[in-house]
């Protein structure tokens, strides 16, 4: 005799009785939950716009300079992970450092996500305004939550783009910054 | 009455019997065990530099090459997963070739760690020395260890490779081209 109503152990807290149990049954466990996974994209590996906009160096981290003096962009492009839990939000983290010790960057990002037929156009932007550290060259962190799952579908295409525009109203940053890294947090199954 | 010998549970196959529930008893299941996964970094995707540190493809596979004339140095940047689990140690695979059949490379990879508000300098530095594969345009594997001590889930990771052919230790008379380096750790099943 099979276990009764082997349907529903996947529920985290299903009660079990004794009569739902053979003796000496083998049991066979689903995997429950979510887990967090980043996906890298190292600014490095990116498709550069903007006048000085280049590759360059922070200590021992690699990344990419976003100029004061102009715009600046970043592209990348990525698959939706089949492992990906769409009912929940995602978050974008840009790492970044600079020489000042006040002011404010403003990053701009704006995401696509289609499939084969489909037209690109933007699912979601927004904005990112994060403070300089007290401290030169201090590890900043640039984070936009609450990025809707439900904006993306398993196998699309996405594109990101970051950017940079210094004479916003909002960047008061009055320097060159650089980007050392960027990553696309998503719920994957546990 | 709760489960019977619940640190048993993990094993796969276990058996249960009757006696190991009481009635309307509630099961909550949590993984076990570690698996060791791998970050691939391209060296074509990195921040490089040294003259005549360049990209090229050979066989199909896009390399860096690291000269044999002077340093060539290539900087990663990437987030630590979740996922990973901190104990023990990482290590750092280097896949190269080259020309030579005799000789020793000298490899040196420098490591940080850092989350918001921290330095982003030099937290460890390791070496290795490895010889020139037999035969010409072999691939070579190199592996460096660093120790997990430094690293916390989410943090930024740092990664600086680097060829140091004047080093006296480094007595490979030639290029090498490097076709992947691959950051191994320890990750939760």
């Amino acid at each position: 005799m099979a276990l009764a109503g082997i349907t529903g152990w996947g529920l985290q807290g299903q009660k079990i009785s004794d009569d739902d149990i053979h003796p000496n049954a083998n049991l066979g466990l689903t995997k429950l939950g979510t887990r967090t996974i980043w996906i890298n994209l190292m600014p490095t590996s990116a498709q550069l716009s903007g006048a000085s906009c280049v590759k360059t160096q922070s200590n021992i981290f690699g990344g990419v300079v976003m100029p004061d003096a102009n715009s600046s962009l970043l592209y990348f492009s990525f698959c939706v992970p089949s492992e990906m839990d769409l009912s929940q939000n995602c978050v974008i983290e840009i790492a970044w450092v600079c020489a000042p010790t006040s002011g404010a960057a403003e990053f701009f990002f704006s995401l696509t996500s289609q499939k084969s037929a489909g037209i690109v156009t933007q699912e979601v932007g927004g904005s990112i305004v994060s403070t300089a550290q007290g401290t030169t060259n201090r590890l900043n962190s640039a984070t936009a939550t609450g990025i809707p799952g439900a904006s993306f579908a398993y196998g699309d295409i996405v594109g990101l783009n970051i950017y940079r525009i210094p004479s916003g109203g909002s960047d008061t940053l009055s320097a060159d910054l650089k980007i050392l890294g960027i990553a696309f947090k998503y719920a994957g199954r546990g | 009455m709760s489960l019977r010998d619940t640190s048993g549970l993990g094993r796969t196959g276990f058996k249960f019997e009757n006696i190991d529930f009481s009635d309307d008893a509630a099961i909550a299941m949590t993984k076990f065990g570690t698996r060791t996964l791998q970050l691939a970094l391209d060296p074509s995707a990195s921040y490089f530099s040294g003259t005549s540190v360049a990209i090229s493809v050979d066989s199909n596979v896009t390399v860096l090459t690291l000269p044999d004339a002077n340093d060539g140095l290539m900087y990663f940047t990437f987030k630590m997963p979740a996922e990973m689990v901190v104990s023990g140690s990482v290590t750092i695979d280097i896949y190269w070739k080259t020309t030579a059949i005799t000789g020793d490379v000298y490899l040196e990879s420098k490591i940080c760690s850092a989350t918001t508000g921290e330095a982003t300098t030099v937290e460890d530095t390791q070496t290795t020395t490895s010889p020139a594969p037999t035969t010409s345009g072999q691939i070579k594997k190199s592996t460096i260890t660093h120790s997990t001590s430094i690293m916390t889930q989410n943090d930024w990771i740092g990664l600086l490779i680097t060829r140091y052919p004047a080093n006296a230790a480094d007595t490979l008379g030639a290029d090498i081209k490097v076709l992947m380096v691959v950051f191994n750790y320890t990750g939760r099943a």
